[in-house]
């Protein structure tokens, strides 16, 4: 017990130390480890808001399952059923997800957002109109 | 046929009599063998569809009999012939030595489907829907079946001898396709019986949709199989899942990603007092990419924790510290940037399918880089991770993720593959 509040202890006082140190290297401009972050505002201007939340994008690697205008054509097919307002980004962007969670919905299909085989074909499309024929993994390798 | 039927209107009732006694010769044979034969397959047909519910309920009560540590109870089974599927009511699983705990397995409605014109060609194109099922999985209690178990640790030594050959094994089952497994607003209930509290953790609202699942790659239609999910942790963060596989590899290939937003670390009150006496606010953002081929593997984690504080659970002393010091750790690690005061990094893994190799390094310079360099971005935007070209010390790693010019820290490579 003895040994655990001294270890404690001295977690307190390291932690102490370490906000301090960032404390004062966040005041020292010239400092490397103070340099700036992403968001943050320069002196004198006011604090931007957190840093803009990230619309359910692809990793580099999933954008490769579509073919290239594969995203466009089902946001067309989308638009062309009337579902909900969308526009044609050729992003996997929220309102194409939230398009296709009203469609999956109105057809009763599992709303899970994201482009499913029998989602495709009530859209009017195959699954070979907006995804490539092999997994990216096989077609780019992996490094 | 017109004149056959008007015939007794035309010659009266004794006309009718004489004609059904003595038809004209040829016709009468011709005409009680097709009536015979009509009455015959009217009755098969009767038989067969009165029978085909009962016989189905038997032979599937047979089927789940011969699973071993488990008793299942459904209502009777439905069977359709156009489309040909077959419906089972009510389906029930509870372990046989759980007695007194939930069962683990309740699914009001389980259909499975075949379909006619695939069959007819002599292929087995199957799709199965599970709606509004509960999975109950209970750590320390759940089990898996001796069968099932059997395989699992023949799987684990075949991977350790670097034999473990997906494809060929794949070959083994009759050719068949699984056009699509479909889970509607199920939910998963974990709880961990091996503590005293019970912590419980839910995993509801599950949408899963499994396309294209095939035994060969000849019956695959040219598309590979596709995973798609989305659902609601603990009840307040939604987890999505988008991934791609190729099965008949000797090494399955696989990309994907997952994303669990916005979970509320309160909602996991239970387990975070019951593992380490705190109780925990804020709110956790994973976002997982994977990419696997020939054996290799390329993955990151991207963890986002945000506006996070931690309190004591309980009066003890020991919470009390442990919560000083986590608090006091997360005003240090967190990246001060307004509105979301949040302790992040990436977490790469690497290596191969059989030895991932979680780099700890990049991660703990990662968290670093992220309070006082650099904020990380939300999202996947800057994943998968780049792979440094030659491996680097912990000490120029450092320097790097310390220094505003150069680039996230960076994977670290392991070799790997076949």
């Amino acid at each position: 017990m003895k040994r655990v509040v001294l270890l404690s202890l001295a977690c307190l006082v390291g932690c102490a130390h370490a906000t301090k140190t960032a404390a004062v290297a966040k005041k020292d401009p010239e400092a490397k480890s103070a340099a700036p972050k992403n968001g943050e505002p320069k002196e004198g201007e006011p604090k931007k808001p957190a840093a803009v939340r990230d619309e359910m994008s692809t990793s580099a690697t999933t954008k490769a399952m579509f073919k290239p205008d594969g995203l466009k054509v089902m946001q067309k097919a989308l638009q062309d059923k009337k579902v909900e307002a969308i526009e044609v980004t050729g992003k996997f962007d929220t309102q194409t997800q939230e398009a296709l969670r009203v469609f999956q919905k109105a057809q009763t299909l599992p709303d899970t957002g994201l482009p499913d085989f029998e989602t495709l074909r009530r859209l009017g499309l195959e699954p070979d109109d907006v995804y490539q024929p092999s997994t990216p993994a096989e077609r780019l390798g992996v490094q | 046929m017109i004149a056959e039927a008007e015939r007794p209107v035309e010659y009266g009732i004794a006309a009718a009599h004489e004609a059904a006694l003595h038809p004209p010769p040829g016709l009468r044979w011709y005409r009680q063998r097709w009536l015979w034969v009509l009455l015959a397959v009217t009755l098969v047909v009767v038989g067969v569809r009165i029978a085909l519910n009962p016989v189905a309920t038997a032979l599937l009560h047979r089927a789940l009999a011969d699973v071993d540590g488990y008793e299942a109870t459904f209502d009777p089974v439905q069977v359709s012939i156009i489309p040909l599927s077959m419906t089972v009511p009510n389906l029930v699983v509870v372990q046989d030595d759980a007695k007194g705990i939930e069962p683990i397995v309740r699914v009001p409605h389980l259909e499975a489907r075949l379909r006619w014109r695939k069959l007819l060609r002599g292929q087995v194109v199957a799709s199965a829907s599970l709606e509004r099922a509960k999975f109950v999985i209970t750590f320390g209690v759940s089990k898996v079946t001796p069968q099932l178990e059997e395989a699992a640790r023949k799987g684990v030594e075949e991977i350790k001898k670097n034999e473990f050959n997906f494809g060929a094994i794949l070959e083994k089952v009759i050719p068949l396709r699984v056009d699509r497994i479909e889970l509607k607003d199920c939910e998963f209930l974990l709880t961990d019986a091996t503590d005293g509290a019970l912590p419980q953790f839910w995993v509801s609202e599950v949408q899963l949709v499994v396309d294209n699942l095939v035994t060969r790659k000849s019956l695959d239609e040219d598309v590979p199989l596709m995973l798609t999910m989305r659902a609601l942790v603990a009840k307040t963060g939604v987890l999505k899942v988008l991934a791609t596989a190729n099965l008949h590899a000797e090494k399955p290939a696989f990309t994907g990603q997952a994303q669990l937003d916005g979970l509320r670390l309160e909602s996991l009150y239970s387990w975070t007092k019951a593992k380490a006496g705190l109780a925990v606010k804020g709110d956790l953002n994973v976002f997982v990419n994977f990419n696997s081929a020939e054996g290799k593997l390329n993955g990151d984690v991207k963890v986002i924790a945000r506006n996070i504080e931690v309190d004591a659970a309980t009066g003890k002393l020991t919470d009390e510290l442990k919560a000083t010091i986590a608090t006091l750790a997360v005003k240090v690690l967190s990246d001060r940037v307004e509105g979301r005061e949040a302790i992040a990094t990436v977490l790469p893994l690497r290596g191969t399918i059989e030895r991932v190799d979680a780099q700890i390094w990049p991660t703990i310079l990662g968290v670093i880089r992220n309070a006082f360099v650099q904020a990380l971005d939300f999202g996947f935007a800057d994943l998968p991770r780049a792979t440094s070209p030659t491996k680097e010390g912990a000490l120029p790693q450092l320097g790097k993720a310390l220094d505003k010019d150069e680039s996230a820290p960076k994977a670290q490579p392991t070799g790997g593959g076949k």
